[in-house]
């Protein structure tokens, strides 16, 4: 077994180069300057700088929070960048004006933009440094009436929409790291699918992290009107730096009557070395409103990366008839620590959610679930169904659950199973009686213990998933 | 081909097999019966590599030490194990984790991997002569089976990845007429000049159907008598009890 | 609030995991308003403890408002081996343990509280290699007196009961809090010891009135190779928490929490559960029923720790709500906090209503609505309350039960 330990501690990362690009730095620290600087920089409305401003304010309230099951040395957030850009910024007209190296920093991640256009059919806007850098595939969305570009674009052209929603499920004033992000945020992706429109094609946004000593703030915006309905995807990946980097980021999703957006993440952020040294710290708030009757807001994410992450993708099911879905691998090796989980929170009639939590720890790793599911009085005939499950391989390792169910409509109906154990000694011997090795039994195995959520993401993701989750757990096997 | 000389196992510093001594020549089919207890299943657990026990003795196949290999090694060198209870991997497609481990043993053996079409053909013919429904391929790997489904899941993969010698534990146990007769059917197709099998029961119905060179009866670690097929009808008639009393031990 | 080493130690706030659920500022506030009673003028009858608590055969300590009574008690056939009851008596086991639980684990100004201001301490100490049949019963009675001058104040006691099971000894233990109609603050703990291969079997009742006020906590010691079994019934009190900690400190130690609630008017019961695996090899089971009823709300709070090092943990969770009015509430979190991985652990909470489908088919063979509800609610309990070892028990919990939740009275003993 202990070799099995050391081929999953030994993982490598593959994404851990650093790209030679002439970076646009703002002076490190943050006070008020800097958030009017990053807002100049972007030439940004009036009122948006109030907002920014006014989350700055909040912020400086507010402490940092300590109720998560990660520990950290303390962050000093005067000790980072918190504006980087590639520059020249250039107004893209096509995709042949992109900086070649920015081009290879992606084709290298195996994101050519260009192939991607030609090929894929996915629509993707790609971000370096929370500054997008190209959007694909934005004339032929621009036919379905879809909006898809960088959040910059959204609020140069699309003010009005940006901001009715900016804020609108996530305030500023939800918690520090949302005020941060409010306050600081650089750019991101955003996302309109008109009244009665159904995608056309995957939409998905590549983050990259590259400049050093700089905090990511990037902000998600999509909205979902009557009867829309989009899948969106993204990946993300960082240079290798002993250094830890703070990723604050905030993602809002709106869906109104009978939209469905579907919202997957592949999460590979550099986790650090083997001895727990440097990777990202990976802070996020994700939320989904099903504003709307018959709504669906489905969250899949497949977390292997960052040193440490710490996200809940909740739903509040507003509309009736409407469903939330959270399903998630988390991976944690090494010294990695992942909080992760999701709140549902039932407000409308008939609301149903769904919860699948597949958490694996190994090495020295500290792997928790942590979730809620809240059924208020309103929501009578509310459902929910939860089921996480934990695998450990190796003795140092920890695995925690920590649900809490908060009912008050007694004609809901919540179930919550939970389970934890070491890989299957069975399971093992099994697979390696019909001749597979230990190491490739362990993968089979882990892929299967995390096959219903990969079913979840959409085809072509679903595969890179799978080999995101061999190279995490096989690592130096061969 | 395989030769066990003075094998002794034992588990949480009980022991189980206490001094056992076999030899399967080529082509030749074993059983071995013998009481609760016995250390059948041990005796295959042993031979298959499974941790946990304490073994000392001897166990070569074709002159390979076997107890010095992992289980995938010895799979790979023609040991087949068919559990007594066959394992659940839920999220593994059963088609996909066989083509794996059949590729894995056709790589060790210099074989060139065999492509999904060619496995896919393959694995339907052998399953329509198992009765068993195609659909089973993309099912978890005996996730959910019924006990017949799983041990016909067994010998198909057994007929699969070709085994040198097959360990079949119990196999019969729990199935009823029809199965039976399907898993018979199954292993005696399997019969070969050049593949040894070695059947532990304590059934001997199964022994009607698949007519045995040899049968042991193990008893207390060891094995305390040998004979032809007419062994097991006397172990039928008599009981393990009267049978084994008749014997000096 | 003073702990024993003197250091000062607060009152937990609703921020503290454990007592998310609990609502301690109003705990707190009856804590400063309440009053401790004189021992003498109780209108405590055995008659009275014997309707409240039931007499289930051998020894019964008594005690009023937190003080002992010796009319009250049954203290003449005390079988060999078993030694039980005050503190302050001189018994050099009885002395010698009260030190032992005297180590200072008090973790909140509660039980800093109950060590500091608690009048008289029940002691049970058993032997070792000694097996006693017969159940040893301490009652707790709570008699407020809310007329007259104290027409203000809420009764207060601290009742501490001390239990020490020696090696391969074996033990039944019923422990019941009851009380009179009135406002009262019981604020109680209980330290259990279950020596190396000892087996005990604990009941806890708890009946208080639906004005009383009650902090309940438990600490058990397991040690190597032993069994616990703790059946936990909470049924009175307005605001009422039953907080059980156990620590299974030797190997192959094993230990079997069941408990119900129920809930119903406005009462507010909390049921906070630890099992700590500190050694290798040992098994747990918690097994927790909530019946919710009217504007009540029954939360639970079940943590499964598995500490680093150890091996072979087999650990088991579950919490089961029966919701059964519109402005009833259930809180469950179920938790699990595992740093070994040689585990195997489950957990699984459930919140749901009466299955309407069997309430169906009960009417359709001419049950009347009525009658289905208290036989399907019943059938939902049934796991606790069959779990109780002593009929007489069984029968005096099954009806209050009953009564607390306007059910018909059933005879468990022929609904088995």
């Amino acid at each position: 077994m202990s070799d099995v330990i050391e081929a999953l501690v030994e993982r490598e990362y593959a994404f851990g180069f650093h790209s030679d690009l002439d970076t646009d730095l703002a002076p490190k620290g943050l006070d008020e300057d800097v958030v009017r600087l990053i807002s100049a920089k972007k030439g940004e409305p009036e009122w948006l700088l109030e907002w920014r401003l006014a989350a700055f304010c909040h912020f400086l309230t507010l402490e940092e929070p300590t109720w998560s099951n990660v520990h950290h040395p303390p962050i000093d957030y005067q000790d980072m960048h918190y504006w980087a850009a590639p520059k020249p910024k250039p107004q893209l007209a096509s995709l042949d004006e992109l900086d070649p190296e920015i081009r290879a920093t992606f084709d290298k991640l195996g994101i050519s933009l260009a192939e991607q256009e030609r090929l894929s059919g996915v629509a993707v806007d790609a971000i370096l440094d929370s500054v997008s850098v190209a959007t694909t595939f934005k004339a032929k969305l621009a036919e379905a009436g879809v909006i898809f570009c960088s959040f910059s674009e959204a609020v140069r052209e699309h003010p009005d929409l940006v901001r009715k929603y900016l804020g609108s499920v996530v305030g500023y004033r939800d918690n520090f790291f949302a005020a941060l992000n409010s306050a600081v945020f650089s750019d991101g992706s955003f996302c309109f699918i008109p009244a009665g429109v159904r995608c056309p094609m995957e939409l998905s946004t590549y983050f990259r992290i590259n400049a050093a000593q700089t905090g990511q703030f990037e902000r998600t915006l999509i909205v979902a009107e009557e009867g829309a309905s989009v899948s969106y995807l993204e990946g993300c990946t960082a240079p290798m730096r002993d250094e830890n980097q703070l990723h604050a980021a905030v993602v809002e999703l709106i869906a109104l009557d009978d939209a469905s957006i579907k919202y997957s993440t592949v999460q590979n952020w550099y986790p650090g070395d083997a001895d727990g040294k440097g990777g990202i710290y990976n802070f996020v708030t994700k939320r989904g409103r099903c504003a709307g009757a018959r709504s669906k807001i489905s969250w899949t994410q497949v977390e292997t990366g960052s040193a440490i992450t710490w996200k809940y993708p909740s739903v509040i099911l507003q509309g009736d008839d409407s469903v939330g879905e959270f399903y998630s691998v988390a991976v944690t090796t090494n010294h990695q620590q992942a909080d992760t989980g999701t709140k549902m929170i039932h407000i409308g009639r008939n609301t149903r959610s769904t919860i699948l939590s597949k958490g694996i720890s190994a090495g020295h790793a500290q792997n928790t679930y942590r979730g809620l599911v809240k059924i208020l009085r309103s929501a009578t005939g509310a459902r929910n169904h939860t089921r996480c499950d934990s695998l450990l391989i190796g003795p140092e390792c920890g695995a925690h659950t920590f649900p809490y169910v908060e009912v008050k409509n007694d004609t809901a109906q919540v179930e919550h199973e939970a389970s934890t154990s070491k890989i299957g000694e069975d399971q093992l011997f099994y697979c390696r009686q019909r001749g597979l090795t230990e190491e490739d039994a362990t993968s089979m195995i882990v892929n299967g213990f995390c096959r219903e959520v990969f079913d979840e993401l959409p085809m072509e993701y679903a595969v890179e998933a799978q080999a995101l989750m061999r190279v995490s757990l096989e690592g130096a096997v061969g | 081909m395989l030769h066990i000389a003075n094998l002794r196992a034992s588990i949480a510093g009980k022991t189980i097999l206490n001094g056992l001594d076999l030899d399967i020549a080529a082509g030749e089919v074993h059983a071995i019966m013998g009481p609760n207890g016995a250390g059948k299943s041990t005796l295959a657990n042993v031979l298959a590599g499974r941790d946990g026990y304490v073994v000392s003795g001897e166990a070569t196949f074709e002159g390979v030490d076997l107890l010095a290999l992992a289980p995938e090694d010895r799979a790979a060198v023609g040991v087949f194990l068919a559990f007594q209870h066959p394992v659940e991997i839920p999220g593994v497609g059963n088609m996909y984790f066989l083509r794996s481990a059949v590729n894995v043993v056709r790589a060790k053996r210099g074989l060139p991997e065999i492509g999904a079409m060619d496995f896919l053909g393959v694995a339907k013919e052998h399953m329509a002569r198992l009765e068993m429904d195609p659909a089973f391929l993309s099912r978890s790997v005996n996730a959910g089976f019924s006990g017949g489904e799983k041990k016909r899941n067994e010998i198909l993969q057994m007929s699969m990845l070709e085994p040198r010698l097959a360990i079949l534990d119990e196999t019969d146990s729990g199935l009823d007429i029809d199965a039976l007769r399907i898993v018979a059917q199954g292993i005696e197709r399997l019969r070969s000049p050049d593949r040894s099998m070695l059947i532990i029961t304590h059934h001997p119905r199964l022994l009607d159907d698949v007519r045995p060179d040899y049968v042991h009866v193990l008893s207390g670690g060891r094995i305390v008598r040998s004979g032809d097929h007419h062994l097991a009808a006397e172990l039928e008639a008599n009981g393990y009890t009267s049978t084994l009393a008749a014997v000096p031990a | 609030m003073k702990a024993a080493d003197g250091s000062v130690m607060d009152y937990p706030s609703t921020k503290e995991e454990a007592w998310r659920y609990t609502p301690v500022d109003e705990i707190v506030s009856r804590l400063a308003a309440a009053a401790t009673m004189p021992a003498t003028g109780t209108s405590v009858s055995r008659q009275v403890v014997d309707a409240l608590a039931g007499d289930h055969g051998g020894p019964r300590l008594v005690f009023v408002n937190g003080v002992y009574d010796a009319d009250l008690s049954d203290h003449d056939n005390v079988p060999a081996g078993l030694w039980c009851g005050l503190a302050d008596l001189s018994h050099g086991r009885a002395a010698a343990n009260v030190a032992l639980a005297g180590i200072d684990w008090a973790v909140d100004g509660f039980l800093a509280r109950n060590h500091a201001d608690g009048h008289d301490s029940a002691v049970v100490v058993v032997d070792p290699g000694v097996r006693i049949d017969v159940p040893v019963h301490v009652v707790h009675v709570s008699a407020p007196d809310n007329t007259g001058e104290r027409a203000d104040s809420a009764t207060i006691s601290h009742p501490r009961t001390i239990i020490d099971v020696g090696s391969g000894s074996r033990i039944a233990l019923i422990q019941t809090y009851c009380g009179l109609d009135g406002r009262a603050v019981t604020n109680a703990s209980t330290t259990i010891r279950v020596g190396r291969h000892a087996e005990v079997d604990h009941c806890r009742v708890q009946t208080e009135s639906t004005a009383a006020t009650h902090i309940g906590h438990t600490r058990i010691e397991q040690e190597e190779g032993s069994r616990l079994r703790m059946i936990s019934v909470t049924i009175g009190g307005d605001i009422a928490r039953n907080a059980i900690d156990v620590h299974l400190h030797g190997p192959d130690a094993q230990t079997e929490l069941v408990g119900v609630n129920v809930t119903t008017g406005r009462q507010r019961h909390d049921t906070v559960v630890t099992v700590d695996h500190a050694a290798s090899r040992c098994a747990s089971t918690q097994r927790f029923t909530g019946v919710i009823d009217d504007h009540g709300r029954g939360s639970f709070s079940g943590e499964i720790i598995v500490r680093p090092g150890t091996v072979a943990t087999d650990a088991h969770q579950s919490n089961r709500n029966l919701v059964l009015s519109p402005n009833a509430e259930a809180d469950t979190r179920p938790w699990l906090q595992i740093l070994a991985d040689d585990v195997r652990c489950t957990h699984g909470a459930t919140v749901g209503r009466l299955d309407d489908d069997a309430l169906f088919y009960l009417r359709s063979r001419g049950i009347p609505l009525d009658e289905a509800r208290t036989m399907l609610i019943g059938a939902f309990i049934r796991d606790v309350t069959d779990a109780i070892p002593h009929p007489s028990l069984r029968t005096h919990v099954a009806a209050i039960i009953a009564a607390s939740n306007g059910m018909v009275a059933t005879d468990p003993e022929r609904m088995r």
